[in-house]
């Protein structure tokens, strides 16, 4: 229906001259705030499917949850996630693995941040500590636990973790946190957001410091700035525009070979992220989003004065466009179709040649999702993906069937198949030593005829929620068989041997993991996630190890005489980093308190912070310098001032 | 040989003629009695456009005949015809009509309750006969459609800005009707709304709109609907256009319902050739919309909209 004329004259005019924030107030009211067009906030790509109809078992981990837990680092919210394992290595660089196959550099699963990847394809990661995101920011974190890459491509192997920031709605006005706190941690987080005449923004700035381990070689120092905007050009389009830097000095190294103490990493990232939604009558919806992000490394590896300098530096970019559909007019048939070019390029030290390599990629994706009735949902997806570096073209499809029987009880069964790309550098490395340009020791060299990884997956799982109760439950089990898994072999080429990259072991895991969310009495919650892992593999016992037998995090919450208190509990078997020499565990107690209080100007917010009270937390890496790392018993306070 | 046409003979001729003269002076003389009723637009958008057509057509089939002249308020003030009844469409018309002096009865169209008594109350009518179909729905019937949508709702949030429409007594009376209770949050600035929000996280267990400037104005819908969708509280709308931007559900009224509903009116309030006033009242046509998208993401399980009427009218609890 054509409603009230917005562009009218009058309108213009007031809405010009009243400042933002106070609205056209229209004395008394009138037809236009019934008839008035409004802009369509929950288009289809807002609108998450319910648990109960969702192709993948997902783990939400909402802000009150990672306000609660005290985490001050984005990766280690991650351990309230069913079978997930975080492991930090030297006190800046963190890894986040997903059913264990635990590496330094884990690649088997796509992180996203607003749609934009985050994921370095030069070494096949994620720099976690890069990521110019307060936690303060962060909206949600939605974690697809199995293989997703019929949705988000072939690094979502093992599943995709979707960082969503807040609105600029949502964070207007200023505010300034400082908090200060055991191994010489120290941060400061200062946001300042408003209204203009068609959106918001909001500019975050961060400076941390902190030494993780207590250890000489790794204390860490970031600074970093944010910002992101939403504007409407009409109430059916709506661009997002993101754009961050990140700067960090970092003792120990980034590049994975810690050679010696005194060795240390400067890295530089930033990046641009857009996305323009047009939304359609009915439910359709175009999406375009355009990102570029660049990362930098520089790092010196000394070695003794005969031989030539080896250097740790890279670089390296990816720039991505992608088009996509989505149409939910229909009740029983939603679609989505989705079309991606990305540039992956980069530097790497020691790689074949000094030039950039780049990785063209093409993909294409899409899904159906049928309701026949109101007891069933059955989706469809796959993901073409095209890699020009390695010249492989991967179908990554997923089947999944969900039945309702009741409101309260749905169950959902799925097979899919998965594949993952190589990173940039084990395509590509060489690392020699050498003197005087001849080689004296060949160490790492790429191999021309790498498959990619590939995962084949089936899981039955259930979902239970029960709103009078406040109990929501999400069940999974599952098998994987993982294949052509990329494995470091020693090689001999007369009396030249050196270690090089293979398809060779095949693992498979079978598991039950559930996550229990439970609202209690007036303000209480509990938030409940257990797993329990098998894994074997023909060929290498290294992987073995490196999947937990067990995992737990527990996280409760609940008013406590006026402030709010919470308790988390984080418990994993011990298991084995891969190629590691000593089993690593958690066993971790934290606590936090709260206390918010408002006064005339603003809200304020004191919070104190104990962690690993039970001071056993083993997150070694156990590999070189890494080894024996307690995280132990800590605490931080830290003082929050919002104002408008 | 063919037969000629009879003539007809002279005395029919004129006994036609004189059958059809009185024809024609009882059909002037019958359209001189309509009823006047002047019509008079806010604008020519669509809108009003819309009430018109859906009010004509109702009026139409008629048979007694009705004399209605549309105009703009514009054209309103500029002339001065005759009329029985003078119905303002929207608030610029009705305002224009008020500011007239003129003792022609008013009845006003697609103006809502509060700005209606706000007009009345504060111009002088100097006599003048007022009345309204309100173009908003009750508060009380908003209250019976959430409890048939959402039947273990108990708590109903509220946002209140400092010009909103609604007064905090008239929502406490309405729910209470509904064995339902209120949670009222006063936001002064947009910067307000999310922090009152989550103050309300977890007393309420639905959200109701009421028409407010600044809640629901430039600005605020978007982190209003962005942080109830993120919440899982479930909003209850009071229009179409609310309803699509990401209500879960509304109540409300369409031109075309109103349209329709004051042309029924009016003809039960013609009384031979004279008008009575219409009684001010909401109106009795309306509609009842479930954002089904919303409602599936959010994982309520909401009946259609016209189970929930049918709901409402019998007042049967599911």
């Amino acid at each position: 229906m054509s409603g009230w004329p917005r562009s009218s004259p009058t309108w213009m005019l007031a809405a010009l001259l009243l400042p933002a924030g106070q609205a056209a107030a229209l004395d008394p009211l009138s037809e236009a705030e019934y008839f008035a067009d409004q802009p369509l906030v929950l288009s289809a790509s807002r609108l998450a499917t319910p648990a109960n109809r969702a192709p993948a078992a997902v783990s939400v981990i909402t802000r009150e949850m990672i306000e609660a837990s005290g985490f001050r680092h984005l990766v280690d919210v991650l351990r309230l996630v069913p079978g997930f394992i975080v492991g930090w290595s030297g006190g800046n660089t963190a890894a986040a693995t997903y059913l264990g196959l635990s590496e330094q550099f884990p690649h088997r699963m796509q992180i996203m941040v607003d749609g934009r990847s985050v994921y370095d394809p030069s070494f096949g990661h994620t720099v976690w500590r890069g990521i110019p995101v307060a936690l303060d920011e962060v909206e949600r974190i939605e974690v697809v636990r199995g293989p997703n890459a019929a949705h988000d491509g072939l690094n979502a192997m093992m599943g995709t973790i979707h960082i969503y920031t807040r609105h600029s709605s949502a964070t207007l006005g200023g505010m300034g946190e400082v908090a200060a706190g055991s191994r010489d941690y120290g941060e400061v987080n200062l946001r300042y957001g408003a209204l203009t005449a068609n959106g918001g923004w909001r500019l975050g700035f961060i400076a941390r410091e902190d030494e993780r381990h207590g250890l000489d070689h790794d204390h860490a120092r970031d600074v970093q700035i944010g910002f992101r905007g939403d504007f409407r050009a009409s109430a059916r389009d709506d661009l997002m525009l993101e754009f961050g830097l990140s700067r960090g000095r970092w003792q120990g190294t980034n590049i994975g070979n810690l050679v010696y103490d005194d060795q240390h990493a400067q890295y530089l990232t930033g990046h641009v992220n857009t996305l323009w939604k047009h939304v359609l009558p009915e439910g359709r919806e175009w999406l375009l989003q355009f990102n570029h992000t660049f990362s930098q490394n520089q790092e010196a590896i000394p070695l003794p004065a005969f031989l030539d300098p080896l250097s740790g530096d890279y670089r390296t970019s990816g720039t991505a466009i992608e088009l996509s559909y989505l149409d939910s007019a229909s009740a029983t048939l939603k679609s989505s179709l989705s079309g991606e070019y990305r540039v992956n390029r980069a530097r790497l030290p020691m790689q074949r040649s000094n030039d950039y390599d780049y990785d063209h990629i093409l993909s294409l994706s899409g899904a159906l999702e049928w309701n026949p009735s109101s007891e069933w949902v059955m989706h469809f997806g796959a993901m073409l993906e095209r890699h020009s570096d390695t010249r492989v073209t991967s179908l990554s499809p997923r089947v999944v069937v969900n039945w309702l029987p009741s409101d309260a009880h749905a169950f959902r069964m799925g097979v899919a198949h998965g594949e993952t790309a190589t990173s940039i550098y084990v395509n590509n490395i060489d690392v020699r030593l050498t003197v005087g340009g001849v080689t004296l020791d060949r160490i790492f060299l790429s191999s021309v005829d790498l498959e990619p990884e590939k995962i084949n997956s089936v899981e039955l799982g259930y979902h239970f929620t029960q709103p009078e109760w406040g109990v929501n439950l999400d069940a999974r089990v599952f098998h994987n068989h993982l294949y052509n898994v990329v494995d470091v072999e020693r090689r001999s080429v007369g009396v030249d041997s050196y270690n090089t990259y293979v398809n060779h072991p095949s693992i498979e895991v079978w598991g039950l993991e559930y996550q229990l969310k439970w609202r209690f009495a007036h303000k209480g919650w509990l938030w409940l996630s257990q797993s329990w892992l098998s894994s074997h593999s023909s060929d290498d016992v290294n992987y073995e190890r490196s999947v937990p037998g067990y995992t737990l995090s527990l996280l409760a919450s609940h008013p406590l005489g006026g402030l709010d208190a919470s308790v988390g509990y984080y418990y994993t078997e011990p298991m084995r980093w891969y190629a590691g020499r000593y089993d690593s565990k958690y066993n971790r107690l934290d606590v936090r308190l709260a206390k918010n209080w408002k006064t005339a100007g603003g809200k304020w917010q004191a919070a104190l912070t104990l962690q690993s009270l039970n001071d056993v937390e083993d997150e070694s890496f156990s590999e070189y310098l890494y080894k024996h790392q307690k995280y132990q018993r800590r605490g931080y306070v830290s003082l929050k001032y919002e104002f408008h | 040989m063919a037969n000629l046409p009879r003539r007809s003979p002279p005395r029919a001729g004129k006994f036609a003629a004189w059958i059809a003269a009185c024809l024609l002076l009882t059909w002037m003389t019958g359209a001189l009695a309509a009823p006047a009723v002047t019509l008079v637009l806010s604008d020519d958008a669509p809108l009003y456009a819309g009430v018109v057509r859906a009010l004509r057509a109702e009026l139409e089939t008629d048979r007694r005949g009705w004399n209605l002249r549309v105009r703009t308020w514009r054209e309103y003030q500029s002339g001065e015809e005759h009329a029985d009844l003078v119905v303002p469409v929207g608030l610029r018309a009705l305002q224009s009509v008020l500011a007239e002096r003129d003792n022609t009865p008013v009845w006003a169209l697609l103006v809502p309750r509060a700005s209606f008594e706000q007009l009345t109350g504060n111009t002088s009518t100097r006599g003048r006969p007022v009345s309204a179909l309100y173009l908003d729905q009750p508060l009380s019937r908003h209250m019976r459609m959430l409890k048939a949508a959402l039947p273990r709702t108990r708590k109903i949030g509220v946002l209140l800005g400092p010009e909103s429409s609604v007064r905090p007594e008239a929502l406490r009376a309405a729910a209470e009707s509904a064995h339902l209770k209120i949670v009222s949050a006063r936001v002064d600035t947009i910067e307000d709304l999310v922090p009152a929000l989550n103050s309300l996280r977890n007393e309420i267990d639905a959200l109701l709109l009421v028409p407010d400037p600044l809640v629901v104005g430039r600005g605020g819908l978007h982190a209003l609907l962005l942080h109830t969708y993120q919440l899982g509280l479930p909003v209850a709308a009071y229009s179409a256009q609310l309803l699509e931007a990401g209500s879960t559900l509304a109540l409300f009224a369409t031109p075309e319902q109103i349209g329709a509903e004051a042309g029924s009116r009016l003809r039960q309030a013609r009384g031979g050739n004279s008008l009575v006033l219409p009684t001010p009242d909401h109106s009795q046509n309306f509609e009842v919309a479930v954002n089904r998208n919303v409602a599936v993401s959010l994982e309520l399980r909401i009946p259609s909209g016209e189970v929930l009427r049918l709901r409402m009218e019998r007042s049967i609890e599911p």
